[in-house]
């Protein structure tokens, strides 16, 4: 019977709730290593690739039909493919970065996820970003190519750059306005004082309203990137002209423009980082601080003429040149570029793609692609390589596993010797484990197949800032008040979202560990007769550990 | 399933508590008022076995769901009877939630735990003092769903019948480990708990006993 008791007490310690300790914390080493690549053939990638909560988003272009078909993919966080969709009809430069838009819904009707694509034939897809069927599609004018230019996606509207003008559609795919423009090539929009703004071709910015579109123009050159929106209402552009190219400040009230300098051919698209504006082109990358009046702050010697990214705090951009590779650069305060080092790869080649990048827990990825197509992943800590911090988790796992292996041993050695109630002793032992181990992602299977989800508009509070539609919500209902976080993005349980919310409210958790997950006890030091918590209005029914959520709900604490 | 950590059951006020309490107390009691409760081993004996499985409970609290309580129910009830089984499953769930935490689900899991205990009385799985093992994983897997079947009723009155379904569902998981647990405590732990309490007379021996003794006088 001890020897019993002692397979117990052995058994309860090791069943005993894991310690999760922080994975890939500051201290952790910053060296990024390879995790997979994924390459997609004789084909190039033009574009950033873009990440959700549940899966990475790469689109791929061509300009003959027999090197590949130009393709959007849906790829898993671990590198294997969910879903593509192909454009046999989409020949030209594809290079209209995808956008994801999280599921909403508005004046004019709902949405679910979706990945926004635009083919440089013309047409406009709005695919499921679950499976990647099309939810609606539009087409737009086409002019030897159709959609080359960045769109902009408002709180449920898509305003896209066509060939010869701008379309405002309605996420549920409803035409709202569609005015003409001056021809485009890679033009981007942007929404300033009641205006969208574009540039085209010939040189021109056009501000475009529902009911007008007005030309002015900047200078003898090509506007190919998204006018950049500055604090006093004013926008700063980059025009390239036959010689180089040119920096403007465009007044957007009295619509005159001024020079800042001249810079290189071939600009990229410029972005903002910690209030500066970082441009490049074929001859620098450069630093400009616009607060009120644009002036040049410092400049690197860098080939770039693509897309330029932040990636934690700092700059990298492709160098598009036959050697490839990417700059890394620092942003000093004063605005001032501390060239870091060159990132480079064994397919470094031409490239405009910009960096994706993203953190989970303090573990870092990065993801590259340029025109060899070969899509990488890269991350400061492995997935499947134990980190010093989670060490004795491991341990306690590989304890688990030793135990569920004499387990599985014994029951074979007592079915050999045709002693089967040993023989089920042990098996049964083993399926507890096993089930115990288990027991978190199977409940989080089953509640999801089981449970039909409410919409959140279910739950939508009028009240509400329009801003937050679309997003993440929580509430903390209080006998006597109310707290409400909005705006929230990506969060995948309604634990993790409620954390989130608690932190930004500087409201404190109190959670304890359970055998049936974890527990909020109090809000704030409140306890009260304990908390439940509803999803779209329905009660949740297990562990806010477990209750997966989508990337619009809305979740409603209250204390009892 | 019971106590899934989402929905809670109805609110009970210090009153409404004190009232269970005291009807399930009177419960367990009333169970026990028998003869042979007047020696004390017996007594002893009975006290031991709700400490020690309250303590046990207590201590299997961090894994989900397994519940020694049910097994343990369903033996005494098998080897002692109905009413000490009730009295059994009564005083180990105030006991053991007056650590864990007390509420609605007391009364429920009080309910569960009894009906165990009726069902073992019922089920014939000892004979001579033996325990069968292969009929005990049988009512071990039925007394799991059963059991968390009764506990979940103590949501209704807060939830609609459709989230109460819902709710159901969302149990199974636990449910199924309940029943793997119990068969796991059946295997290794059932002939064991059923020998140290197999010198526990039951009502029915302690009545033959007293008929016996009777007939023998006259």
């Amino acid at each position: 019977m001890r020897v019993k008791l002692l397979l117990l007490a052995s058994l309860l310690i090791l069943l005993s709730p894991l310690s999760k300790a922080d994975i890939g914390s500051e201290d952790n080493q910053e060296e990024f290593l390879f995790q997979w690549n994924k390459d997609f053939g004789e084909i190039y990638v033009s574009t950033k690739p873009i990440t959700s909560s549940e899966a990475i988003y790469v689109r791929t272009s061509s300009s003959n039909i027999a090197k590949g078909i130009p393709s959007v993919y849906s790829i898993s966080f671990d590198g294997s493919e969910n879903w593509r969709v192909e454009n046999a009809n989409s020949t030209m430069s594809d290079m209209s970065p995808l956008v994801f838009v999280n599921s909403g819904f508005g004046e004019c009707g709902n949405w679910p996820d979706m990945v926004l694509v635009g083919w440089s034939d013309g047409l406009f897809q709005a695919l499921d970003a679950h499976n990647g069927g099309v939810i609606w599609q539009y087409n737009t004018e086409v002019f030897a190519w159709g959609i080359t230019g960045s769109m902009l996606v408002e709180s449920e509207t898509v305003t896209i750059p066509t060939r010869g003008g701008l379309d405002r559609l309605c996420l549920n795919g409803d035409l709202q306005f569609s005015q003409s423009t001056g021809n485009g090539w890679r033009n981007g929009v942007t929404h300033v004082a009641d205006s969208y703004w574009v540039g085209d071709e010939k040189g021109n910015l056009w501000s475009v309203t529902k009911d007008s579109s007005t030309n002015y123009l900047i200078g003898a050159g090509k506007l190919r990137h998204s006018p950049i929106a500055l604090d006093n209402g004013d926008l700063f552009l980059h025009l390239q002209t036959s010689s180089g190219s040119t920096w403007y400040q465009f007044d957007t009230v009295n619509y005159t423009s001024t020079i800042i300098g001249n810079s290189g051919s071939g600009p990229g698209k410029p972005i903002v980082v910690n209030g500066y504006i970082i441009t490049s082109d074929s001859q620098q990358i450069t630093s400009i601080n616009c607060s009120p009046l644009c002036t040049i702050v410092d400049f690197e010697e860098f080939q770039s003429n693509g897309e330029i990214s932040e990636v934690f705090g700092n700059i990298i951009l492709p160098r598009n040149t036959v050697q490839g590779g990417y700059g890394h650069f620092e942003l000093l305060d004063n605005g001032e570029l501390n060239p870091l080092m060159m990132l480079t790869f064994d397919d470094d080649w031409y490239g405009t793609s910009g960096v994706e990048s993203w953190s989970i827990d303090g573990q870092k990825y990065q993801l590259f692609v340029n025109d060899n197509a070969n899509l990488k992943l890269y991350s400061t800590a492995p997935a499947d390589t134990p980190s010093i911090d989670n060490e004795s988790s491991n341990w306690e796992t590989m304890l688990a596993m030793l135990f569920a292996l004499i387990l599985i041993s014994a029951t074979s050695i007592n079915l050999l010797r045709e002693r089967f109630q040993s023989a089920f002793k042990f098996f049964i032992l083993f399926s507890t484990i096993l089930l115990y181990f288990t027991m978190g992602d199977v409940i989080q299977a089953w509640s999801e197949f089981v449970t039909d989800e409410s919409p959140a508009s279910d739950a939508w509070n009028d009240e509400w800032p329009d801003e937050w539609l679309g997003t993440q919500v929580v509430v903390f209902e209080f006998t006597n008040r109310s707290v409400v976080a909005g705006g929230l993005l990506d969060y995948t349980t309604v634990l993790d979202l409620t954390r989130a919310a608690a932190e930004e409210q500087g409201l404190p958790l109190e959670i304890i560990e359970s055998g049936l997950g974890k527990y909020l006890v109090s809000v704030d030091d409140v306890a009260g007769e304990g908390w439940e918590y509803d999803v779209n209005g329905q009660p949740g029914t297990l562990s806010a550990e477990y209750k997966t959520i989508d990337s619009d709900s809305i979740v409603i604490w209250r204390q009892l | 399933m019971f106590q899934s950590y989402g929905i809670h059951g109805p609110l009970l006020g210090p009153v409404t508590g004190l009232v269970i309490d005291v009807v399930l107390l009177a419960l367990a009691f009333w169970m026990l008022a028998s003869p042979d409760m007047r020696k004390a081993t017996n007594v002893l004996t009975f006290i031991t076995l709700v400490t020690s499985i309250s303590l046990l409970r207590v201590l299997m609290v961090p894994l989900p769901n397994i519940q020694p309580v049910t097994i343990a129910a369903l033996i005494i009830g098998a080897q002692l009877g109905a009413r000490r089984g009730i009295a059994f499953a009564v005083l180990v769930s105030m006991t053991s939630n007056f650590i864990i935490g007390d509420g609605i689900w007391t009364l429920y899991q009080a309910i569960g735990w009894s009906t165990v205990a009726v069902i073992g009385s019922a089920s014939k799985i000892v004979i001579n003092g033996k325990l069968n093992l292969n009929k005990t994983y049988v009512y071990a897997i039925i007394c799991a769903f059963l059991f968390d079947f009764i506990v979940s009723l103590s949501i209704i009155g807060t939830v609609s019948f459709n989230e109460f379904i819902i709710y159901l569902l969302n149990g199974i998981p636990y449910d199924i480990l309940h029943a793997v647990g119990n068969l796991t405590i059946a295997a290794w732990f059932g002939n064991w708990f059923n020998d140290s309490i197999a010198n526990f007379q039951s009502m029915e021996e302690i009545e033959q006993t007293v008929v016996d003794g009777y007939v023998t006088r006259t």
